[in-house]
């Protein structure tokens, strides 16, 4: 325990020693539709796109559900683009170590830990030919593509049956196209772009069934690959909407400072109906962040009994992400609002605070039916399932 | 922090061990608008009247969070029985804390007497020698049925406010309580408005508001030193929680003998049941982490022997006013999905849903609070935590 406290310090202190460089640069990363070379190449001066790479791979693996958290929360403060690409290079890379057979990463991970993407979604077809897969399809949202070296899709092999069939390949990032589709109004520096492999050979070595995720069972690493599905993809989703939430209050209470309305005008700050939204507005997020924290407490420490966690609970946790993503959107909405005319620039951090925290609120991880799988699960409904 | 957890355990079973008679006496404890004798003989069975005295004065001493957990426990089961032992533990560990050491030997000698009373400067205290003689009237006097000294704020005429405002104490005796308590909520509290005609109150009875605002207890430890409003929030927390955790109980056994529409179809298959229910736990389960959390790092804060500042009261005063909210959103959903058959007097979630609306009325969790956060947060000179 000690010693996750230290490295979650350290890695804090690491994302503050790049946060001028992030903020400077995340203009320029929405208008490029992605991250820009500068704020790259800060991420990789630092150990951030290595933190859940296991050990024995050369990552930290200082992944447990807390120490995401407050990583992903603190860099979506400065800029949520980035702290969504870091989260996906950095995530994805530790699955595949995790997932992948011994041999293979033993390879990949010989030199240096390569940044990986890629998408779940079963969108592509992997046929069975000797020594591994020919693969075809085309996978939306494929955050960070621009970034990776490697990149993982989710693929179906035709005949067999679901959920076995599901299987993750990993391809070179050269034998993918990328389309240049991501033109959005929120999270615009993450080029989650749709990419397309067309038929292609991927051998057996390079792929890692999909009910393996889904059930924790990882050949390479500790715990915190071993969460499940959904659970393993939530600290992510509640990291990023607090620290966008955070961040939108933060402006306002800068921006309050200088502002005046009303007929005639009186500052920001005396107005009652200013403090009253805006307190409750923070009140709301210190509620949705001791909330996020402990749910995610709770599952590392249910995570060191070596059970994986049944689906009731894998609901339970996702729902908790869809929570807290719901809170933010209302918090950073009461900041913008509270701005004003002033919040509509494109200068003003307020906008692309309100536009990305509506943009996350879209993943299906943290989807409004969340909450209709917990009541399924309390309600004893025998087809309860936490990915409703 | 492990004598905490124990103490915590213990009072569970406590509340446990009685929870048959207290479920069994709730509705004859409203037709009374206060707890029947059972009921309250239950309680004195037990030590959670105790719960809040000094551990010097014979009493448990429980920190905030235990405080909340326990209340909860009891809401669960009846919200005006959680909310009476409440106050006639809290004020009997407000007195033993603050009124001088002399004073408390004496009145806590043989056994944690139960105490009731409001502390809102209703009457006055005009300086006498040796006292003070009192007189006024004071609303919802919560449990005063049951106590056997009564607290009441009173102004010394003349003096300037805060240093005006005295806490003084009589004998149950003395004090004439006007049945006034017809409600719709929390209807068992007995909260009836008492009044005061001319009572001498020695000097020695008495203790300075200001003394409760900047947490100078003269007894006891960190749990005395929260300042105000803090030192009332665990209660406003635990009982929210409570009701509302009971009425999601509730719903989820009743729902499984319920069909609706035409054609019926059982209620646990109704996708939007399913949907309500479902954010509802996830938003009570919110509401109670941060309840845990607020409690838990005020009582750290208050054990370093610091009392948290205004700004910190303020927000650990709109905890409270949150999680009533919350609780009260998600009291109306389990109340809702339950359709005609939650009219019925007889059904418990009619009486979560008018007691989480009466426990909403009090002015420690009024919307203001939120307000109140939010001057200090923009740094407003006049940022009062009790607006």
């Amino acid at each position: 325990m000690h010693q996750e406290e230290l490295l979650r310090k350290e890695l804090l202190a690491e994302v503050d020693s790049i946060a001028p460089t992030i903020a400077e640069h995340a203009a320029a990363s929405e208008t490029l539709g992605r991250l820009d070379e500068p704020t790259m190449a800060a991420l990789r001066s630092t150990r951030l796109l290595q933190f859940a790479a296991p050990r024995e791979l050369g990552g930290l693996e200082a992944n447990d559900p807390v120490t995401q958290l407050l990583v992903f929360e603190a860099i979506a403060r400065i800029d949520a683009s980035t702290s969504w690409t870091m989260g996906i290079i950095a995530g994805s890379t530790g699955l595949a170590a995790a997932y992948l057979p011994v041999t293979t990463t033993a390879r990949l991970f010989a030199e240096t830990i390569p940044p990986m993407v890629g998408s779940l979604l079963p969108k592509g077809t992997a046929e069975r030919v000797p020594g591994g897969y020919r693969v075809k399809g085309r996978w939306p949202y494929g955050s960070g593509i621009h970034h990776a070296k490697w990149v993982l899709a989710g693929t179906i092999i035709p005949g067999q049956r679901l959920p076995e069939s599901a299987c993750v390949v990993v391809l070179p990032r050269e034998q993918i196209l990328i389309h240049d589709n991501w033109q959005v109004a929120g999270l615009r520096g993450s080029g989650s772009s749709d990419y397309s492999i067309e038929d292609r050979f991927v051998p057996e070595a390079m792929t890692f069934p999909f009910t393996a995720l889904s059930m924790g069972q990882a050949v390479t690493g500790g715990k915190a690959m071993r969460l499940g599905m959904p659970a393993i993809v939530v600290p992510f989703h509640i990291g990023i909407a607090l620290g966008i939430a955070r961040r939108a209050l933060d402006e306002i209470f800068v921006q309050a400072i200088e502002k005046s309305r009303g007929f005639p005008p009186s500052a920001l700050p005396t107005q009652p109906q200013v403090q009253f939204a805006l307190g409750k507005a923070e009140i709301e997020l210190a509620a949705a962040r001791a909330y996020g924290l402990q749910i995610l407490g709770d599952l590392w420490a249910e995570a060191h009994t070596g059970r994986l966690q049944p689906p009731a609970r894998q609901a339970e946790v996702r729902a908790a992400g869809t929570y807290v993503t719901e809170v933010a959107q209302r918090v950073t909405t009461a900041a913008f609002q509270a701005a004003g005319g002033t919040g509509l620039f494109d200068t003003n951090p307020l906008q692309r605070c309100f536009r990305d925290i509506a943009a996350a609120g879209q993943h299906f991880a943290v989807s409004q039916s969340a909450y209709r799988a917990v009541g399924m699960f309390k309600l004893n409904q025998p087809d309860a399932n936490p990915m409703l | 922090m492990q004598q905490e957890e124990l103490l915590r355990k213990e009072l569970l079973a406590e509340v446990e061990s009685i929870a048959p008679i207290v479920a069994e006496h709730a509705a004859a404890s409203e037709a009374l608008s206060r707890l029947t004798e059972p009921t309250m003989a239950a309680l004195r069975r037990t030590r959670l009247l105790q719960f809040f005295a000094p551990r010097e004065l014979g009493g448990l001493e429980a920190d905030p969070v235990t405080v909340v957990i326990l209340l909860e426990a009891l809401a669960r089961i009846d919200a005006s029985t959680s909310w009476t032992l409440g106050i006639l533990g809290g004020s009997a560990g407000l007195a033993g804390a603050y009124l001088p050491a002399a004073t408390t030997r004496r009145l806590f000698a043989d056994r944690v007497p139960p105490m009731a009373g409001t502390i809102l400067p209703r009457g006055t205290a005009e300086p006498v020698p040796g006292g003070y003689r009192v007189k006024g009237r004071w609303p919802y006097g919560s449990g005063i049925y049951h106590a056997d000294w009564v607290a009441a704020g009173a102004i010394i005429p003349g003096k300037p406010l805060p240093a005006g405002a005295r806490l003084v104490l009589l004998p149950r005796d003395q004090v004439v309580v006007h049945d006034n308590w017809q409600v719709a909520g929390l209807r068992a509290s007995g909260s009836s408005d008492y009044s005061i005609d001319d009572q001498f109150v020695p000097e020695e009875m008495s203790f300075s508001f200001v003394d409760l605002i900047l947490g100078n207890a003269v007894t006891g430890g960190a749990a005395f030193r929260l300042g105000r409003s803090s030192i009332v929030t665990s209660f406003h927390i635990g009982l929210p929680l409570g009701i509302a955790r009971r009425a999601l109980d509730e719903i989820a056994t009743q729902a499984v003998e319920k069909g609706r529409g035409f054609p019926p179809s059982p209620l646990p298959t109704q996708p939007h049941v399913q949907f309500e229910l479902g954010k509802a736990e996830i938003e009570l389960a919110a509401a109670r982490a941060y309840g845990l959390q607020v409690m838990s790092d005020l009582f750290a804060e208050a054990q370093t022997g610091r009392v948290p500042p205004p700004a910190r009261q303020a927000e650990v005063r709109a905890a409270g006013t949150y999680i009533t909210e919350v609780a009260q959103r998600v009291t109306t959903t389990a109340f809702q999905a339950a359709g005609g058959t939650a009219l019925l007097d007889s059904n418990p979630l009619q009486r979560c849903f008018r007691d989480i609306a009466a426990a909403g009325q009090h002015f420690m969790v009024s919307h203001s609070a939120y307000r109140a956060v939010g001057m200090f947060k923009l740094n407003q000179p006049d940022a009062n935590p009790m607006l």
